[in-house]
């Protein structure tokens, strides 16, 4: 192992766990989002209370998931100048400015309404907590959007030039129209709301096969069916899309994923010819996760739904359809797996190109002792690890608990001894007798 | 133009300070809470902020990636060591906020009660070494390259700033938790002691840092200059406290916490990666990014930092009222 192996590591760590949260971060915000119009709307005050306590269950399961998005984001952010200042060396005139946006346009945004939303439950008016969430979702997507406008110039480097050793951009139009990153995003798009349809199912699930709060869940059951099985026919679609246009701006790894096309050796001849003697071709196991995750969403466009078909009201109860619940409670795993197996694809398929076709990726990292290196990946990885332990051992206690324990939007903003004597101390929407109850500007 | 990047990514910076600086006061203050709804209130008082003002560090790091791409790289691998500190306590001091309330257990709550104040005092101390090391210059390596050795964070100087930013920390979480509170609480008494203990110390290692600093940075005057201020800002900031005034004593209570950033600016001038050799410093025109980028961040990020500057004003409105005054 050198320096370039630890830090490629690291990076394949922490994005890793990034994105496996940010995924379900993005998914789940749009359902809560959704969820909280319809309770805003509601006529019916029953409807509105039901509403309202959907919007904090599933809306506390999103915080405590957005918790370790940023602890891992800002892990992955400041990754770039301790381990790979190669990149904004070479590259820093291209990739610095979609990611200068993307932190002030789209977290800084995200930040101050996620805050605001989480402790807002009481203390704001209906429209302006429900303005706030659509804030947060937004400005989620466009976090997206930047930091893939990034990553698609380098899986294809479009709109620049290079002079003297530094890049600059000519084209901006080209680099945000870029096919690389368009053709993920859709992708991606399909692949959060098959995510959160799975999430939804299994959760709601959980309970349905204990006959535990059966009117809050049924409907959910249904609602994560479909949107699973819709993420996955766009997920589907969009990467067969995406799979055929790789042929023309990284054939080898269009060669290595698909098992077609030119062999390996006129693959790499080619390169050679182009750059220079080596080995220019991504490691072979790539195939594998991509195989996995493709299996994965073929499978799930088949079978997702399934478990929705349990929601029918009938006689019997949902604790009877055992079957049909364990298995929407099954599927979850799987789609972490293929999102997981999606990105092993993207960046391992690009070696040994941090940038494809202009910088190395052993040209890219830091220049650091292999000691220091070492130090950094073993102090944070730790630090990650743990706490994404922590964070996931909560989410399920939370959802096991169900919608009496909401993480939020409670009496508390979250949980713990309250005190009714203190300001602090937020009053229950749904309770008009709650401390403070005179001044509640919260109307749900 | 350039200067203004650089003064903008700078300004950021000195925001996180600011507005941060608070959080680590109130998390140092954790084990001085004598019950455990002292503990809880003083948690809930920052957890509604703490995202929206550590999101200033984050968007530094950004705009730095942006504006300066060329300063990225080299600051961050010379200052790996205190940067790597920063980013293992910052994510633990997050968990705690976040999680310390979610399970009903002592063990549970205990566990983070530890971790909040030590995170804290971490980020505090790391801070205040790490900008001392940029005031002062930083070594040059075998090759040539900057870093901050572990002699130039152990440098006396770089404890004083440590013991600056931990003081002035401290001290602003007093003022934040005194300013929520309402006047009439039996909690005020103490936390007005309190400050009142803290202000002369903060008011002492100020001027020990700006003398220091005097004595090791080729800007003597300008330095003592910066120093001096900061101090008259401690010291008017303690006669708004005691004249009742506690908003105003929060706003002046940050000149300590400024102070470091603004002294980088003064001593090294446009040299945005200072070392005492001179060999590996690095001027702002060689680290900005090309004017086609510059003019894609104009155009999309100006605008919007103007509209975040209103968000965030509403947001303390809402999160931060101010409690009723005793009288
Ligand atoms: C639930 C997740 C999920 C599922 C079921 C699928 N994918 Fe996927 N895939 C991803 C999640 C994902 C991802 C994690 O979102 C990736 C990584 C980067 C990206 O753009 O999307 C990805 C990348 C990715 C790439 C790599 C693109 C590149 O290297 O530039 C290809 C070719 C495909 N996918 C193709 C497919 C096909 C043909 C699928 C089904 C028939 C499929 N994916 C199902
Ligand atoms: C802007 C977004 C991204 C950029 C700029 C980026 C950049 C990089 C770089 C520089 C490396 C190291 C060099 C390499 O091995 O290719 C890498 C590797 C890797 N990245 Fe990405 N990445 C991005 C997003 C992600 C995300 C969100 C994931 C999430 C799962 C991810 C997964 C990986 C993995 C698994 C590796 C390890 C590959 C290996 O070691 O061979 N990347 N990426
Ligand atoms: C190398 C690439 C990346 C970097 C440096 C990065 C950085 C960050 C940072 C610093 C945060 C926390 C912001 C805050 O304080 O609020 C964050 C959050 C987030 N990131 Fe990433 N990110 C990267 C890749 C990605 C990718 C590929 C996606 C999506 C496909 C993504 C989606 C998000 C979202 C939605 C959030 C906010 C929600 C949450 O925190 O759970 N990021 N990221």
């Amino acid at each position: 192992m050198n320096t370039a192996d630890l830090a490629r590591l690291q990076f394949a760590v922490t994005a890793g766990l990034h994105f496996l949260f940010v995924a379900l971060t993005l998914g789940l915000v749009t359902v809560v989002a959704v969820t909280q119009t319809r309770a805003t709307r509601a006529r019916d005050p029953e409807a509105r209370a039901t509403g309202l306590r959907r919007v904090r269950f599933w809306g506390g399961l999103y915080v405590i998931n957005y918790a370790l998005g940023i602890i891992s984001g800002i892990v992955q952010e400041f990754q770039f100048g301790l381990n790979w200042s190669g990149l904004s060396h070479a590259m820093g005139n291209v990739i610095g400015a979609p990611v200068a946006i993307e932190t002030i346009v789209a977290f800084f945004l995200e930040s101050t309404f996620l805050g605001m939303w989480a402790f807002g439950f009481g203390r704001l008016s209906a429209r302006a907590h429900l303005v706030l969430i659509w804030l947060v979702a937004l400005t989620a997507y466009l976090s997206t959007f930047w930091i893939m406008v990034v990553n698609g110039f380098m899986q294809k480097p479009v709109g620049h030039e290079t002079s003297g050793g530094v890049t600059r951009v000519t084209d901006w139009g080209a680099l945000l129209t870029n096919g690389a990153t368009w053709y993920a995003l859709v992708h991606i798009a399909g692949a959060v709301a098959l995510l959160a349809g799975l999430f939804l199912a299994a959760v709601s699930a959980s309970h349905l096969r204990r006959d535990h709060e059966v009117a809050f869940f049924r409907p959910t059951l249904k609602q994560g069916g479909i949107l699973a099985a819709a993420g996955a026919l766009v997920t589907v679609v969009a990467g067969l899309v995406h799979l055929d246009e790789l042929k023309s701006y990284q054939p080898a790894k269009h060669a290595v994923v698909s098992g077609e096309g030119p062999s390996p050796e006129e693959l790499n001849a080619a390169q050679v010819a182009q750059y220079g003697p080596g080995d220019w071709l991504p490691p072979e196991w790539v195939a594998t996760p991509a195989l996995i995750m493709i299996f994965i969403g073929i499978v799930m466009l088949f079978v997702s739904w399934i478990p929705a078909t349990a929601a029918r009201r009938t006689a019997v109860p949902p604790s009877r359809k055992r079957i049909r619940m364990w298995f929407a409670m099954a599927l979850l795993p799987f789609g972490f797996i293929a999102l997981l197996g999606g990105w092993l694809t993207r960046e391992v398929g690009r070696q040994p190109w941090a940038v494809n076709g202009e910088l190395t990726v052993a040209e890219a990292v830091s220049d650091t002792s292999f000691g220091a290196m070492l130090a950094t990946v073993v102090a944070l990885t730790t630090v990650l690890v743990l706490l994404v332990v922590v964070d996931w051992a909560l989410i399920t206690h939370y959802a096991r608990l169900g919608p009496d324990a909401a993480f939020i939007g409670g009496a508390d903003p979250l949980p713990g001894p309250r005190d009714p004597s203190d300001p602090d101390s937020p009053r229950d929407p749904l309770d008009p007798a709650a401390p403070g109850g005179a001044d509640v500007r919260f109307s749900y | 133009m350039e200067v203004f990047w650089y003064a903008l990514t700078g300004l950021l910076l000195a925001g996180y300070l600011a507005l941060e600086s608070i959080d680590f006061g109130m998390g140092m203050l954790l084990p001085f809470a004598r019950s455990e709804r002292d503990r809880e209130r003083a948690r809930r008082a920052v957890v509604p902020l703490f995202l929206a003002n550590e999101v200033w560090l984050v968007a530094f790091a950004g705009l730095l990636l942006g504006a300066l791409p060329l300063l990225e790289g080299p600051l961050l691998t010379a200052l790996r060591i205190p940067m790597v500190l920063v980013l293992a306590a910052w994510v633990l001091r997050d968990a705690a906020l976040w999680f310390r309330a979610a399970l009903p257990s002592d063990g549970w709550r205990r566990l983070w009660d530890v971790v909040l104040p030590a995170a804290s005092l971490v980020l505090a101390m790391a801070w205040g070494t790490l900008l001392a090391a940029l005031i002062r210059g930083l070594s040059t390596d075998g090759d040539g390259q900057p870093v901050a050795a572990l002699s130039d964070l152990a440098h006396p100087f770089s404890l004083a700033c440590a013991a600056v930013v931990v003081v002035g920390g401290l001290r602003q979480g007093v003022l934040f938790a005194a300013r929520r509170l309402p006047g009439a609480d039996p909690e005020q008494a103490r936390l007005a002691r309190l400050a009142g203990r803290l202000h002369w110390p903060l008011v002492g290692l100020v001027l020990l840092a700006a003398v220091t600093a005097a004595g090791v940075t080729g800007a003597p005057v300008a330095v003592t200059l910066v120093g001096v201020a900061a101090a008259l800002g401690v010291f008017a900031s303690e006669r708004l406290r005691t004249a009742g005034r506690p908003g105003a004593a929060l706003l002046l209570g940050t000149a300590p916490v400024l102070a470091l950033p603004a002294a980088v600016g003064v001593v090294n001038g446009t040299t945005v990666l200072a070392t005492r050799s001179g060999t590996g410093a690095l001027t702002l025109t060689e680290a900005v990014a090309d004017s086609a980028s510059l003019g894609l961040l104009a155009v999309v990020v100006l605008p919007v930092l103007a509209a975040i500057a209103y968000g965030q004003v509403w947001m303390w409105r809402v999160f931060a009222p101010q409690g009723p005054r005793a009288h």
